[in-house]
């Protein structure tokens, strides 16, 4: 595989400016009391829950903030490995930088 | 958990949230469901047991097809209090305006969005214990269990209410009727 450097910075300059992974604000309860503690491994109990202080609205947000990090995710990891599987080869006459 | 595993879990997180909005999380969590988990069906046909005080459920393996029956004490007791109302009024059931408007919130109810592969019938019946209630058929398209369980919630509830404001009015009406039968009876 060649990486051709010059047109991947290029190309990264005139890349159109998108979202960056921004961290899912719109309800903060979601975030603490479920996301964060299930990703810690955590138990949580409905129980123990404030259900006044989220609609299930909230949680399809929080569903489509996940699809988006895990393919943004995806797609750096595939950059990645590209990257890694890249063999540098010199160049044939000897330039300055 | 994986935020993956997490977006599985989310289904049963909304049914909880439901249930809360219902008063019926107590009932979820001592059905054994305090926890978010994967296995939404599971929950799901599990949780049809708390919508009704009633219910039975036949399942024909040859054509995919369940059937469903969801009956609750208040729905009875309304639909009996309606033919009482009836009687006094000398109204027909169809005629019957707590009959009518009972009809039209079920089947606001039972419109389960874009949902498919169902089909369900309301029984208005009074002869036994279970005789109100509602007939309910899938087959193997359907896709509306979230909206099922909500629908059965809030017939539930709609028919706890209803009953009470139908025996407050017969309660009324009975008070009223009292003196002017002690008059008849005194002339």
């Amino acid at each position: 595989m060649k990486i051709d450097l010059n047109w991947l910075t290029e190309s990264l300059n005139a890349a159109k400016e998108g979202k960056s992974l921004a961290p899912l604000e719109s309800c903060d309860y979601v975030m603490e009391h479920i996301y964060q503690p299930l990703l810690r491994g955590e138990q949580v109990l409905f129980s123990e829950l404030d259900f006044d202080a989220f609609c299930t609205e909230d949680l399809w947000e929080l569903d489509r903030w996940i699809e988006e990090t895990e393919n943004t995710r995806y797609h750096l990891r595939r950059l990645n490995l590209k990257f890694c599987e890249a063999v540098p080869v010199s160049l044939a006459k000897r330039a300055y930088c | 958990m994986t935020s993956g595993e997490i977006q599985q879990a989310l289904p049963s997180i909304a049914l909880a949230h439901l249930f809360y909005e219902y008063g019926k999380l107590d009932a979820m969590i001592k059905e054994g469901y305090n926890e978010p988990g994967d296995e939404f069906y599971a929950y799901f046909l599990d949780l049809l047991y708390i919508t009704a005080d009633f219910v039975y459920e036949d399942y024909v393996d040859d054509y995919d097809v369940a059937r469903w029956y969801f009956s609750n004490r208040a729905m009875v007791e309304y639909y009996r209090l309606c033919r009482t109302y009836g009687c006094a009024h000398g109204l027909k059931l169809k005629d019957n305006p707590y009959m009518r408007e009972a009809e039209r919130f079920v089947e606001s109810a039972m419109d389960l969005g874009n949902s498919y592969g169902y089909g369900w019938y309301l029984n208005t019946k009074v002869g036994h214990e279970w005789a109100s209630g509602i007939v309910f058929r899938t087959d193997c398209y359907f896709d509306g269990e979230m909206e099922l369980l909500e629908a059965l919630l809030s017939i539930r509830q709609w028919f706890e209410v209803g009953v009470q404001r139908l025996r407050k009015k017969l309660a009324e009406e009975q008070q009223q009727a009292a003196p002017r039968y002690m008059e008849v009876m005194a002339a």
